[in-house]
C-alpha cells in the first residue's frame, strides 16, 4: 500500500537512479580498464625503447647506470614512478634494476608481454632483448598502480553522482508535485464544499488517471443528491401529512373542552382518537416506508408461498370487509412459489387488498387470485370500486398522492409502499381497468425456481 | 355570523363546525372546492375559513373566483403549507389572513373577529349602541356595565344587528347568519329571539319593518 505518491516516486526514482548509475559506474570501470591498457603498454614500450637507447653505456658506465637509476628516483612522473627495470647481461649478471625491483624474479620472464604473479601481486612485464649488446631488458608494472587511473575516473564519477543526488531528488519532488497538482485542485475544491453541495467535480481540466476516479465519484455524488433530495421531500411530504391529522385532534380536544353537554363532549373526544389513530397509522406507514427506502436489497430472503401467505393477511382483513357487507374471495391457486421476504409480501398483500376493502362500495366484491404466466406469478387483486383514470395509474404510486376527492381515509403512503416491496422483489406492477369496471391489481413475480 | 367553512378532511371540519359553532358563529361546511365556488355565487357570508388542498378545485382557485367577482368578504386561509412562498401566494391571491395547521382554536376564532372588526371598519373591539355594549371576543354584553344574559344566537343576533345599525337586514339574511345549512329552523325561531332581545333591552330597541325585516335605528349619542 503506498502511503504517498511523492515520496514513493521520489524513493523509487532515487533507487532506481541509484541502481542505474552503480551498473553503468561498474560497467564503465570494466571497460575502462580494458580501453587504458594498450596505453599503458605503450608506456612499456616506452621505457624500454629508452634504456635499450642508452645500450653500452649500461654496461660500461658506472656514471649512467646512476644517472638513469636517480633519474627514475626523482622524476615525478607516471612512468617513472611506477615502472619496475631490470638490465641483465649475458652472463646472467644483472646490471642495473629500479629500486622497485631488486629481486631475481623477472630474469626468466618470457620476451614480449606478459603477466605474472609475484608475492601476491599481479605484474605487467615486457621484456626484450638488445640485439647491440645482448642484454634483456625488462620493464614491468604492477597491475594495481595500472588500474589507478580506472579506479579515479571511476571515483570521480561517483562523486559526481552524490553531487548530482540531491539536485536529482530534489528536481523529482518538484515535478511530482506538478504533477499531482490537479489532484489536489480536486480535493481543495470537494474540502470546500458544504455537505449539501453535490454538483458534480468539473473533469475538464483533469488527466486521464484521475478522470475515472472523478467520473466515479460524479456518479456518487449524484446518487447521493438523489436520496438527499428523495430524503428531504420525504420529511416534508411526511410532515405536511399529519398536519392535518394534529390540527384535528387539537381542535377536536378544544371542541372537548368548551362542550357545553356531554353529548357533545363525547363526540369530540372519540373524534380526539380517531385522529390519534389515523396519525399512528401515517406514522407506521412511514415508518415502514423509510425502512424499505434505505434497503438496496432484501436481506432475510427466503422461498414463499404466496398462497398460503395471501390466505394468512386476507384472514385479518376479512371482517372489515364484512363490515362494509364486502365479499372476498381469494381462488385456489396451484402451489406457487416466490423468493421473497415474508414480512415484506405481508405488507404488500395487506395494502393492496385494504385498498380494494377501503375504495370498493359496500355491497359488492373483491376477487384474489394467484396465476402462473410462463415464468412469472401475478397476484391479482379485482375490486369492483370506482377504479383509477388511466392517466392516474403511474401517480398513485408517488408518496403522499391521493386521487381528488376520494373520501375513503388513508395515509397516501399504501401504494407507494407497495410500489417499493415489489422493486424490492424485482416485481412489476400493472394497473388495468376491467370492462365492468373497478380496477385490476396486477403484481407480478419472477417465479422461483428450486435447484 | 355565518361563516363558510371549506375543509376537505373529515376530522378536522367536524372539530372546527362544532369549535366555530361554540364561539357563535353559523358554520356551512362543505369538503371540496367546487361546491365552495358555487355555493358563493348564490349565498352571501360574513366570514370564510378556506383550506388550499381541497379537492376538484383549490383553495387558491376558489380564492381567485371570489375576488374576481367582486366581492371582498374576509378569508382566512388554513392549510399545512407553511412556505413563506405559499403564505405569499395565499395572501396576495386575496386572502386577508393565513393560519397554518395545526392551528389553536381560540386564535382562529381570534382572528376572524379581527377580520370582522376590520371589515365593518371598527377600530374598537367592543361594540357600544345606547349604553350597551357587545364583547365578540368574550361574547358578553352589558348594559351600563351590568353583564346581561343572552343566549349563543342571541348574541349573534345582536352582533349582526349592532354591526349593522342603520341598516335593514332582511329575514332571510337574518336566520342564515344563526343558523346554518342542515340545521333544523324553526318558522319563527328568527321572532322568539327578536323577541327575547326586546324583552331584555327594551321594545323599541329593534324595529320591524313590515314585509322586510329588522333594524336597530343608526346610533344617535354614540360615544
Amino acid at each position: 500500500m503506498i502511503r504517498s505518491i511523492r515520496h514513493f516516486l521520489l524513493a523509487s526514482l532515487l533507487i532506481s537512479i541509484t541502481i542505474a548509475s552503480s551498473i553503468t559506474a561498474i560497467g564503465n570501470y570494466i571497460t575502462d580498464k580494458q580501453v587504458i591498457q594498450p596505453y599503458l603498454d605503450e608506456h612499456l614500450v616506452e621505457v624500454f625503447s629508452f634504456i635499450k637507447l642508452l645500450g653500452q653505456h649500461i654496461q660500461h658506465s658506472d656514471t649512467v647506470r646512476k644517472q638513469i637509476y636517480t633519474y627514475f628516483e626523482e622524476t615525478p612522473s607516471r612512468a617513472t614512478k611506477n615502472i619496475a627495470f631490470q638490465v641483465w647481461d649475458n652472463d646472467g649478471k644483472l646490471l642495473l634494476h629500479s629500486s622497485t625491483a631488486a629481486s631475481g624474479l623477472l630474469k626468466n620472464v618470457p620476451l614480449g608481454f606478459s603477466d605474472k604473479q609475484i608475492n601476491g601481486n599481479n605484474w605487467r612485464i615486457y621484456a626484450g632483448l638488445n640485439p647491440a649488446t645482448s642484454h634483456k631488458i625488462v620493464v614491468a608494472e604492477l597491475y594495481n598502480l595500472r588500474n589507478k587511473l580506472a579506479d579515479d575516473i571511476t571515483r570521480n564519477n561517483a562523486y559526481i553522482l552524490l553531487v548530482t543526488y540531491p539536485i536529482f531528488g530534489l528536481l523529482i519532488w518538484m515535478i511530482v508535485g506538478v504533477a499531482l497538482r490537479s489532484i489536489s485542485r480536486v480535493t481543495n475544491e470537494i474540502s470546500n464544499r458544504a455537505s449539501t453541495h453535490l454538483d458534480p467535480v468539473d473533469t475538464a481540466n483533469t488527466p486521464i488517471e484521475i478522470k475515472p476516479l472523478l467520473v466515479e465519484l460524479n456518479h456518487l455524488f449524484q446518487r447521493l443528491k438523489h436520496a438527499f433530495d428523495r430524503n428531504k421531500r420525504f420529511a416534508a411530504d411526511a410532515a405536511h401529512e399529519l398536519r392535518t391529522p394534529l390540527a384535528a385532534v387539537k381542535t377536536q380536544t378544544q371542541v372537548a373542552l368548551k362542550a357545553e353537554d356531554a353529548k357533545e363532549r363525547d363526540h369530540a373526544l372519540h373524534k380526539v382518537i380517531e385522529g390519534v389513530d389515523r396519525s399512528s397509522h401515517v406514522v407506521a406507514q412511514l415508518l415502514i416506508l423509510s425502512r424499505l427506502s434505505q434497503e438496496e436489497e432484501l436481506n432475510d430472503v427466503h422461498p414463499t408461498d404466496l398462497h398460503k401467505l395471501a390466505t394468512e393477511i386476507i384472514a385479518y382483513l376479512v371482517p372489515i370487509a364484512l363490515e362494509k357487507n364486502i365479499e372476498i374471495e381469494l381462488a385456489p391457486s396451484p402451489n406457487k412459489m416466490i423468493l421473497g421476504n415474508d414480512t415484506a409480501l405481508g405488507i404488500l398483500i395487506r395494502n393492496i387488498v385494504d385498498n380494494a376493502i377501503r375504495y370498493t362500495p359496500s355491497g359488492s366484491e373483491i376477487k384474489i387470485q394467484i396465476l402462473r404466466d410462463k415464468q412469472q406469478l401475478i397476484f391479482r387483486v379485482i375490486d369492483t370500486g370506482p377504479g383509477i383514470p388511466t392517466e392516474l395509474h403511474e401517480r398513485v404510486f408517488e408518496r403522499f398522492y391521493r386521487i381528488l376527492g376520494t373520501t375513503a381515509s388513508g395515509s397516501g403512503l399504501g401504494l407507494a409502499i407497495v410500489s417499493q416491496i415489489a422493486e424490492l422483489h424485482h416485481a412489476q406492477i400493472h394497473l388495468s381497468s376491467p370492462a365492468k369496471g373497478g380496477l385490476q391489481f396486477d403484481v407480478i413475480f419472477p417465479i422461483y425456481h428450486p435447484e | 355570523m355565518r361563516i363558510l367553512l371549506v375543509e376537505d378532511d373529515e376530522l378536522l371540519g367536524d372539530g372546527l363546525c362544532t369549535g366555530l359553532i361554540q364561539y357563535g358563529y353559523a358554520v356551512d361546511w362543505l369538503k371540496d372546492g367546487l361546491s365552495a365556488d358555487q355555493a358563493l355565487k348564490t349565498e352571501t357570508f360574513d366570514l370564510i375559513v378556506l383550506d388550499l388542498g381541497l379537492p376538484k378545485l383549490s383553495g387558491i382557485q376558489v380564492l381567485q373566483n371570489l375576488r374576481s367577482r367582486g366581492i371582498t368578504i374576509p378569508v382566512l386561509i388554513l392549510t399545512a403549507r407553511e412556505s413563506i412562498a405559499d403564505r405569499v401566494k395565499g395572501l396576495d391571491s386575496g386572502a386577508d389572513d393565513y393560519l397554518t395547521k395545526p392551528f389553536d382554536l381560540d386564535e382562529l376564532c381570534a382572528r376572524l373577529r379581527a377580520l370582522q372588526r376590520r371589515f365593518s371598519s371598527r377600530a374598537e373591539p367592543v361594540i357600544s349602541y345606547k349604553g350597551i355594549a357587545l364583547d365578540p371576543a368574550s361574547h358578553t354584553v352589558t348594559v351600563n356595565n351590568e353583564i346581561i344574559n343572552v343566549s349563543r344566537r342571541e348574541f349573534s343576533l345582536l352582533h349582526k344587528l349592532m354591526e349593522n345599525a342603520g341598516r335593514v337586514l332582511s329575514r332571510e339574511h337574518l336566520a342564515q347568519t344563526l343558523y346554518g345549512w342542515g340545521e333544523d329552523v324553526d318558522s319563527n325561531a328568527l321572532e322568539v329571539h327578536i323577541h327575547n332581545l326586546r324583552k331584555k333591552f327594551g321594545q323599541d330597541f329593534i324595529r320591524t319593518i313590515r314585509g322586510i325585516g329588522y333594524m336597530i335605528d343608526k346610533n344617535i349619542d354614540e360615544s
